[in-house]
């Protein structure tokens, strides 16, 4: 990664100076997770495009809230894309998306390439999500169901305990154990340490 | 909401199901209003955060299309355009509905006036004859304010309703943000002004009564526009009795 270019601190600082160089910035680092979570989540490529220009929006409206002790930009940001997302299947009442992370041919098709994203960009994005993919590869199969039906398809605890007939006290625990056991795995990989 | 820090299970489950967005929403309402003084939680959060992040990079990665990009910039463009310095009739919405009619009248001809000085904010000259009828009246007294590295000077006229502060070491505003100048005379706040600048600031004051009536007065950072009420702690503040 190219340790030259402005880091997230520095450009969420800017932003919050009213710095709108600096909002194009991250959107060109950050716009793709964004809007590849988006699409993910709502199966909606017009929602996801709003979703995308919201989470943006709204870090131009909230970067002096913005604090490093709440966690990492990215984190920050992938977190407000992932709440509108769902906030958007519960409006609908549609969880389109099945509880598997891994790809489907029935996700919305990539348009022409954005001139925006730098290719480096892309080339890190396709590492991590594979390292991301092992990461949760290692997990077992019970735990990796609880945390993707909570996280892709938006299901509160009660409701997966309700979809898979299992205590919620079940749910609860294979969440926690298998969030965990993803935090060790990523911090072994030395995934959390470094700017994803 | 009873949350057992010794249980350390207990604060992972919630900070797990939270962070992946699993937590029914009366739980996490009530886990919000525990986090606010809960340091121990709010980092357990940031841990699981950052987990369920990644698991944000896991997922096909797709282009956005050229146009959302297109779009974001139109729309910071149209929040950076700017705005007027003086914004008079957010100081004074409230008052017209319960003066008497021949006040109506003076408060009409008086809101033409400011809406005048609005429109030629820029001219530095209309400033000037109001800061120095204020400076030359002999009751006119001046107020320091100082706090935190922010230093200002607040010219009041007991008689007048109109009052001059002028503001250094102001910290920049994002666009989303405004200063916001607040009188007190009874127990809630009256709006004298909503401003943008940053480092030094000369504003003008408009209150709806003269500036013998007010005991307090303060600045606050507010969302831009303006807000009907104070929503955080003044940056600087004084009494003015």
């Amino acid at each position: 990664m190219d340790r030259t270019r402005p880091d997230d601190e520095e450009l969420i600082s800017r932003v919050g100076n009213g710095d709108a160089h600096a909002l194009e910035a991250l959107y060109d680092r950050y716009a793709r997770p964004v809007f590849s979570l988006a699409s993910r989540i709502t199966g909606d490529q017009q929602a996801a495009e709003e979703i995308t220009q919201e989470v943006f929006v709204r870090v131009w409206q909230q970067a002096t809230t913005y604090s490093r002790e709440r966690g990492r930009l990215s984190s920050w940001l992938l977190g407000i894309a992932h709440h509108l997302s769902i906030d958007e299947i519960r409006r609908r009442g549609a969880r389109p998306q099945s509880s598997h992370s891994s790809d489907d041919p029935s996700q919305p098709r990539s348009e022409p390439r954005d001139s925006s994203p730098d290719p480096g960009e892309i080339a890190i994005g396709q590492e991590r999500r594979e390292a991301v993919l092992l990461a949760l590869s290692s997990l077992p199969a019970e735990q990796r169901q609880v945390i993707e039906l909570s996280y892709f398809a938006g299901l509160t605890q009660a409701e997966i305990a309700e979809k898979l007939v299992l205590p919620l006290g079940t749910v609860k625990t294979r969440t926690r154990l298998g969030l965990q056991r993803l935090r060790a795995e990523l911090l072994a990989r030395g995934m959390l340490s470094d700017t994803l | 909401m009873i949350v057992d820090h010794d249980n350390h299970d207990q604060v992972a489950e919630l900070a797990s199901a939270y962070a992946l967005g699993s937590l029914e929403p009366d739980d996490v309402r009530e886990f919000e209003a525990h986090m606010r003084s809960c340091r121990q939680c709010t980092k357990a959060v940031a841990d699981m955060e950052a987990v369920a992040g990644v698991l944000a990079h896991s997922v096909p990665q797709l282009d956005p299309p050229p146009r959302i990009r297109q779009e974001l910039i139109r729309r910071i463009a149209a929040e950076r355009a700017p705005r007027p310095a003086i914004a008079p009739s957010r100081a004074r919405p409230r008052w017209l509905s319960f003066v008497a009619p021949a006040a109506v009248a003076a408060a009409i001809v008086l809101l033409i006036i400011a809406s005048v000085i609005a429109v030629r904010q820029h001219d530095e000259l209309e400033r000037l004859r109001t800061v120095q009828a204020l400076i030359a009246a002999p009751s006119s007294r001046v107020v320091p304010l100082n706090q935190d590295g922010i230093h200002a000077k607040l010219i009041v006229k007991p008689g007048s309703n109109e009052a001059y502060m002028a503001v250094s070491g102001l910290p920049p505003l994002p666009a989303s943000r405004d200063y916001q100048v607040w009188l007190l005379s009874g127990s809630r706040p009256e709006s004298v002004g909503v401003f943008h600048s940053e480092g030094t600031g000369r504003w003008i004051l408009k209150a709806s009564r003269p500036m013998k009536d007010y005991k307090w007065v303060g600045v606050t950072r507010e969302p831009r526009g303006g807000s009907p009420q104070p929503t955080t702690q003044p940056i600087i503040a004084s009494n003015l009795r």
